[in-house]
């Protein structure tokens, strides 16, 4: 799949979800991204079981660090005039922020605080908010509403990679 | 002050610092932050005792909310070739985001946990990362050190308006 259209099916609205549900999902995958990672020794977490990919670790650094960029795109299209919001080029960031090095538990809290944030500052916005719009330097124009389906499906598509590796590791 | 001036002032380095001093005064500004507020009451965090200014809620979500855009301006830089960085109209996002509805605790942890996070990264970068270059849109050319230093003065510069509130408050109620 082009990466275009990898962006494109991310942030597609879906108008069968309405607000509320799509908060509760957007706060469930706190507890969905620790219950994959539950149990799993510091070795297994290291491990890259699918040659070529990300171990577990690297997954979940990645989650943490989008999430925090996937917030401010949430806080300034609520808070700004159709404001800019510039794309990421993540490959570079395993091995320059080191996220071997990582540490779980702190990836998972950071997280947790970020949706716990997000969520609370979603449930105050009044209908209309959810139609206000950024300028994505990658997508083009995006409403509140599809970088919140965002967030939620960018989390789900890695963690099915993460039950991948769980289910390629030895035992 | 303008905001460009604010943003000049934030960036000023100190070259007498080191790089590990520079990562312990950030890493304890989470607990200055919550030092700040300790004792207060819900009433008191949403009063506005200096008129036409913020709630101490309203400055502890500002920095909260500016702590999540320099932890990912500093990763950005460390991690991607010259960078673009916006810059951000913050004082936009109190009624907007509705900050005097937020949660203390919430705000304070979030603070804390982003800083200790972003610690953890500056600890393992390598000597040649600190002089990464980003341009941001407000202030331009700026290297790693002074993304950081610009979040630790950032917040100082806040905990002062903090303190300036808190006298306030008990100047009013004696």
């Amino acid at each position: 799949m082009k990466y275009s259209d990898y962006l494109e099916e991310m942030q597609r609205d879906d108008d069968f979800v309405g607000t509320v549900a799509l908060i509760a999902a957007y706060e469930q995958e706190i507890d969905d991204l620790r219950t994959a990672v539950a149990g799993m020794t510091a070795a297994q977490v290291l491990s890259r079981p699918i040659p070529g990919k990300w171990s577990t670790l690297e997954v979940i650094a990645h989650i943490a660090d989008t999430e925090i960029y996937y917030t401010d795109r949430i806080e300034r299209t609520i808070a700004l005039e159709r404001p800019l919001l510039m794309g990421v080029d993540e490959r570079p960031y395993p091995e320059r922020l080191n996220y071997q090095a990582l540490d779980l538990g702190e990836q998972l809290d950071l997280f947790a605080a970020l949706r716990q944030h997000g969520a609370r500052i979603l449930r105050l916005q009044p209908p209309a908010a959810w139609l206000r719009v950024g300028v994505h330097s990658e997508t083009g124009i995006v409403t509140l509403r599809q970088l919140v389906f965002q967030a939620v499906r960018h989390v789900r598509h890695h963690l099915t990679f993460i039950a991948e590796k769980r289910a390629a590791m030895p035992g | 002050m303008t905001i460009s001036n604010n943003v000049a002032e934030a960036q000023t380095d100190n070259t007498n610092l080191t790089v590990a001093e520079l990562i312990l005064a950030y890493e304890r500004g989470s607990d200055e932050l919550r030092a700040s507020v300790s004792g207060m009451t819900d009433e008191q965090l949403r009063t506005r005792p200096i008129p036409g200014k913020w709630s101490t809620l309203e400055v502890v979500c500002h920095i909260a909310d500016c702590e999540q855009f320099f932890a990912d301006r500093m990763k950005r830089t460390a991690a991607m070739d010259h960078p673009l960085l916006i810059g951000v109209e913050g004082f936009l996002y109190a009624e907007r985001l509705g900050y005097q509805q937020h949660n203390l605790a919430e705000e304070l942890d979030l603070v804390a946990i982003t800083r200790r996070q972003m610690a953890r990264v500056l600890h393992l970068v390598s000597a040649d990362v600190w002089q990464r270059t980003a341009v941001h849109t407000e202030k331009g050319l700026m290297t790693l050190r002074q993304l950081l230093l610009h979040a630790i003065n950032h917040m100082r510069h806040h905990l002062q308006f903090m303190a300036e509130k808190r006298a306030a408050l008990k100047k009013g109620a004696s």
